[in-house]
């Protein structure tokens, strides 16, 4: 937190009670991804909106989704559950990871046995939504060729398609769609836990030949996602490969085309 | 001398591309021994020459890009701080080496990225040793951009 807000000049907000929306982040964005949180940031203020991180409750990943063990997966819902109950939020947003959406969203009422207080929308339900209220406006234009890996969890189990595009078309000259994208699109090689598991990275990369022949396919710059497990899949699978073709965070370039980048 | 981030960014962000990468390098420095790789550190050197080629960047670039890819901490893996500071360090290096070639970064530049990476690395470094995330990284970067500034 304090990193971002030394990056970002904006104070990141921690158990404030009856904001808007309450902000997730998944473990890889905590580690590896800190960008993500200085986009939040930066487009919340944009956007006008309230919100806040939960010191009780902070983090999406649900290891026991991954792994298939149902109470640690109700424990790690109910942490998210109580804390968004105690500030009396408005919605929790699912950050750009596909399993925890899946987890809190689809999962989670039923692993506790009851109706959630709040709504429950992946980050880019809430960008969208932001965009057609005109809260969310950008300004210029990626030029190069972009690509959207969808990640399973989000749009074949999640259904959420069309968002996402609505994202990327508001900051991109030059979308190219893979093909099967969307509903029918393919893993990334990791889904399913496999991202976990370390002797698993012979399967990874074998799994990753079929998105290597998908973005193939279209020859894209740069490749965009919503999911962190995803993106670190998909640079493991590229490097592996020797395929120069950055991945960057859906958020993230929303955040770079937000007006007045000082803020 | 900078006394605040929005100072220090627009500062970086002024300077021409060898010097970004002069700089950037020398916030780099400070945190390099938290990385054992080898190529970091023939990376950094390369980036801290003047006459380091388009050719020589690219190379230093993918094997610095490598070991950042190579050093991401798992979904579902316990996190080893320090292991997590040397993939800072990586993506730091990656900053001061980026070619031309690659694109700018947004609206960020070369400098600033290897930066916020450094502190990175440092913060892990300092979890890692069990001294919380306290540290004055920020603050040597400003002394060090302002040293720079006035050779």
């Amino acid at each position: 937190m304090k990193h971002v807000e030394e990056e970002t000049g904006i104070s990141i907000p921690l158990d404030v009670e009856g904001v808007e929306y309450m902000v997730l982040l998944s473990s890889m964005e905590i580690i590896n991804f800190p960008e993500y949180l200085s986009a939040i940031a930066r487009i919340m203020k944009h956007a006008g909106k309230t919100w806040t991180l939960c010191s009780t409750g902070f983090e999406a990943t649900n290891s026991g989704i991954q792994i298939g063990v149902s109470d640690l997966a109700k424990t790690i819902v109910s942490r998210i559950v109580e804390g968004a109950e105690r500030l009396k939020v408005k919605t929790v947003i699912s950050p750009e990871c596909g399993h925890a959406y899946t987890a809190l969203r689809w999962e989670g009422p039923n692993l506790i046995g009851r109706p959630f207080t709040f709504k429950v929308q992946h980050i880019v339900e809430v960008l969208d939504e932001l965009r057609t209220q005109g809260l969310l406006k950008t300004e210029g234009f990626e030029t190069d060729r972009l690509t959207f890996h969808d990640p399973c969890q989000l749009a074949r189990r999640g259904g959420v398609i069309q968002p996402q595009r609505n994202l990327i078309n508001m900051v991109a000259k030059n979308f190219v769609e893979m093909p099967d994208a969307g509903k029918m699109n393919w893993c990334c090689g990791g889904g399913g836990g496999v991202t976990a598991i370390e002797r698993a990275e012979a399967l990874r990369i074998e799994a990753f030949k079929k998105k290597k022949s998908q973005l193939e396919a279209v020859k894209p710059d740069r490749l965009v996602t919503a999911c962190a497990v995803c993106r670190t899949t998909l640079e493991e699978g590229l490097e592996h490969y020797q395929m120069n073709i950055p991945v960057v965070g859906l958020t993230e370039i929303i955040a770079e085309h937000l007006p007045e980048q000082g803020a | 001398m900078p006394t605040n981030d929005k100072d220090f960014k627009a500062k970086l962000g002024a300077l021409p591309i060898a010097h970004q990468r002069h700089v950037g390098a020398l916030f780099v420095q400070r945190v390099l021994p938290f990385s054992s790789d080898v190529q970091l550190k023939a990376a950094l050197e390369l980036a801290l020459r003047a006459d380091a080629s388009d050719a020589e960047l690219t190379g230093a670039y993918q094997a610095a890009n490598t070991a950042r890819v190579e050093s991401f901490t798992r979904c579902g893996s316990v996190c080893d701080w320090a292991d997590q500071a040397g993939h800072f360090v990586a993506k730091a290096v990656v900053a001061c080496v980026r070619p031309a070639a690659e694109g700018e970064f947004g609206n960020s530049s070369l400098a600033w990225e290897a930066a916020m990476s450094a502190r990175m690395a440092r913060t892990c470094q300092t979890v890692a040793s069990g001294v919380g995330t306290e540290n004055r990284e920020a603050e040597e970067q400003y002394r060090i951009l302002s040293a720079f500034l006035n050779k």
